[in-house]
């Protein structure tokens, strides 16, 4: 059972100009939860976690992870959180391995100990070979395995990850659903987006459907499939949008 | 299709630059403030000049004059071209439609005409405002203003054609393309200075050389799909022995920058080309020393030589340190979440990229060096011009990491340097502030050697506290920068 609340939204609010992107989100995550963000394009997922990643800062309510607010120490929150954002533009020039060795030393960890992790997270996700060449040359799978291992190895408590599955082959991204949830069981907790309602299904404890910048259902799959008296989680979905 | 491709890219361009207009209104006036002093300044010294109130001692002829536009042009074509079709990674919507590659060029030919050739007409327009306004008495006859143009144009247009032959996929056939389009400097350099045939002829030569410019620019598409695939697509990337390069006293963070930034610019071979280019200062000065028959003896003719250098070096400066400091956040493009997602302070990211950028200064020194050598300056004389340099490289580079910590430009168009408008800005600001450091030691040095000296050191710490703060400035920025 989750523990206690570690990512919280209450009545966030974004406004890209005229544009409302979040509209009042008020959200808690718990510890050892991965929840997952679904909805349509441009519902306001990705928003909403680059606002728990302090990428972006909410115009009204107040955004927390870890107790931490976003605004008040933006340093304190990403020195907890692993980030992968939707698309994962790399430096081109560095090898993977100087990539992660970038990440680990920005984030003060020495590179003997970043090497435990990185040779854990690089067995999990077979990329011995991406370690050894410039990110130039890597395709887009191969880019979405460095940008998760980045905010993998260093085992950081909290881990948002937009899309994560985007360009993974069907046998990695079993692999990182089975680590994920792992993951989230160890005490730690994963805030994810997905277009891919199986993989919520698959791995979420808990979802929510953002539609128009609000949540339009929230709870576990089941409870979620329940409210709109579907199947799936997929009809769900198209239930719950077309009707919000 | 030739012409939906051409409107895209200028709605694009305009979209940009008006919202940094919108998001800085001072920036217009300053911008118009700047243009019309800067001209006023230079037509000025072209009549005082002209007229003897101030004797040079220096002949510069409008044919000259024509060569550095033709030159200026070709370069910022060069630029231009390079980030708009060459490596431009959404080019491939275009290449993949069933249209000839030619029009795709022929588009972004217009694009980079017409931008740029609308920024010498409006330089043109003010210029005749000023001297009307004035009562300027510029020696700028009726045929000097449409053989700008027509230089211009040649410039222009050779340029795309440069930037594709330089971009081809293997050295031998870059070196092939390039000595191909060698005839347009070269004739260029024949027609307006060398034998200097007179204003018509040289009217007649550029007039020629335009037409050939957009005929090479037009047929250089036949090798676009090379020069794309060479420079925007994805390759079998490099493999590297992992080493660590750090400056003393910096702190993690800085150093993880630092090395980040040494890498990348040693990779991508920007630091071969920065010290290629302070080479060809130091050659080039060299060279105009010994083309200069007689020395002049005019009343300022004693600050010629000296103003050259430093002339050369704020050249050198802006092109190596300011335009790398004004793409340092830009630059990331989507990779900066690496950085803004990292528990470190704005402020340690950028001195760890303004040490990485510190590294080209010593080569900025050496170029202010051979020169006064060859000329047989006195050593106090060399070690100022050398003082001098410093001064010029770091502020040029605290210039350069101020503004691109500012206010970014993530365009891909535009390698994530910011729009035409503001690089002139900060050229102008930097002239100005290089003047107002290194003018009253020169002064100062005329009369009192020592003291000069002192001065010159005190100018280089100046300016190294002015790159501090440049620094200190930006990161608070980069800090608040939402993505």
């Amino acid at each position: 059972m989750p523990r206690r609340g570690v990512l919280s939204a209450k009545a966030v609010t974004k406004r890209y100009g005229p544009i409302l992107a979040v509209d009042g989100i008020s959200l808690e995550v718990a510890q050892g939860e991965v929840f997952g963000l679904l909805g349509s394009n441009g519902a306001g997922k990705t928003t909403l976690m680059k606002i728990f990643a302090t990428l972006l800062r909410p115009d009204a309510g107040t955004a927390s992870v870890a107790g931490i607010d976003v605004i008040q120490d933006p340093l304190a929150v990403r020195a907890c959180i692993g980030f992968v954002p939707d698309s994962a533009a790399l430096y081109d020039k560095l090898t993977g391995r100087e990539f992660l060795h970038l990440v680990a030393k920005l984030r003060g960890i020495p590179i003997p100990r970043a090497e435990q992790g990185i040779a854990e997270v690089s067995y999990l996700l077979r990329m011995d070979e991406e370690l050894a060449r410039e990110c130039d040359g890597l395709s887009r799978g191969m880019k979405q395995k460095l940008a998760l291992a980045s905010a993998m190895f260093h085992k950081p408590p909290v881990l948002i990850l937009d899309e994560p599955t985007n360009g993974l082959d069907p046998r990695f991204a079993k692999l990182l659903k089975g680590w994920l949830k792992d993951y989230a069981r160890a005490g730690n907790t994963v805030l994810m987006s997905t277009h891919v309602t199986q993989v919520a299904e698959a791995i979420c404890d808990r979802v929510a459907i953002v539609h128009e910048g609000r949540i339009a259902a929230e709870g576990s799959v089941a409870e979620v499939a329940a409210r709109a008296d579907a199947r799936t989680l997929e009809d769900a979905f198209s239930v719950i949008v077309g009707e919000a | 299709m030739t012409f939906a491709l051409h409107a895209a890219d200028v709605l694009q361009t305009y979209r940009l630059a008006s919202r940094r207009f919108r998001r800085q209104p001072l920036a217009l006036p300053l911008f118009a403030l700047l243009l019309t002093g800067s001209l006023y300044l230079l037509l000025r010294t072209a009549e005082s000049t002209a007229t003897g109130e101030v004797d040079t001692g220096l002949t510069i002829t409008p044919g000259a004059l024509l060569f550095a536009a033709f030159f200026l042009s070709l370069g910022k074509s060069a630029v231009d071209s390079y980030y708009r079709l060459v490596r431009h990674p959404p080019l491939v919507f275009a290449i993949a439609q069933p249209l000839p590659r030619v029009r795709i060029v022929a588009a972004k030919l217009g694009t980079v005409l017409s931008l740029n050739l609308g920024f010498v007409a409006l330089a043109l327009g003010v210029a005749t405002v000023l001297i009307l306004g004035f009562g300027m008495r510029v020696p700028a006859g009726g045929l000097f203003v449409p053989g700008l143009v027509a230089a211009s144009i040649g410039g222009l247009a050779s340029g795309v054609a440069f930037s594709v032959a330089a971009s081809l996929g293997s050295w031998r056939r870059k070196a092939a393309g390039l000595a191909l389009l060698s005839g347009f400097p070269a004739a260029a350099w024949i027609a307006l200075v060398q034998t200097d045939p007179g204003l018509w002829t040289q009217l007649v030569v550029l007039a020629g050389m335009a037409v050939a410019g957009i005929a090479a620019a037009l047929a250089s598409s036949a090798w676009l799909v090379e020069a794309w695939n060479a420079q925007a697509s994805t390759r079998p990337g490099g493999s590297h022995a992992t080493r660590e390069f750090r400056l003393p006293l910096m702190t993690d963070a800085e150093a993880a920058v630092f090395d980040k930034e040494v890498k990348t610019a040693w990779r991508k071979r920007e630091t071969v080309l920065s010290l290629v280019t302070l080479a060809f200062v130091a050659i080039a000065l060299v060279a105009v020393f010994f083309l200069i028959e007689e020395m002049p003896t005019g009343q300022v003719a004693r600050f010629l030589l000296p103003i050259m250098i430093l002339a050369g070096v704020f050249a050198g400066a802006a092109v190596t340190v300011t335009v790398r400091g004004l793409s340092s956040v830009g630059g990331e493009h989507e990779a900066i979440w690496v950085l803004k997602t990292s528990p470190v302070r704005g402020r340690a990211v950028m001195m760890g990229k303004a040490g990485a950028y510190a590294l080209v200064l010593p080569g900025i020194v050496l170029a202010a060096v051979p020169l006064p050598l060859v000329a047989g300056f006195p050593l106090d004389t060399v070690v100022l011009l050398a003082l001098a340099a410093l001064t010029v490289g770091l502020l040029m580079a605290a210039l350069g990491l101020y503004e691109g910590g500012r206010a970014p430009s993530f365009d891909r168009a535009s390698g994530g340097l910011p729009d035409s408008f503001t690089m002139y800005m900060i050229f102008i600001a930097g002239m100005i502030a290089c003047t107002v450091f290194v003018a009253p030691v020169g002064v100062l040095f005329a009369f009192d050697r020592p003291a000069g000296l002192v001065a010159g050191v005190a100018a280089a710490e100046l300016s190294a506290l002015a790159l501090y703060g440049a620094v200190r400035a930006a990161g608070p920025r980069l800090d608040r920068l939402e993505l």
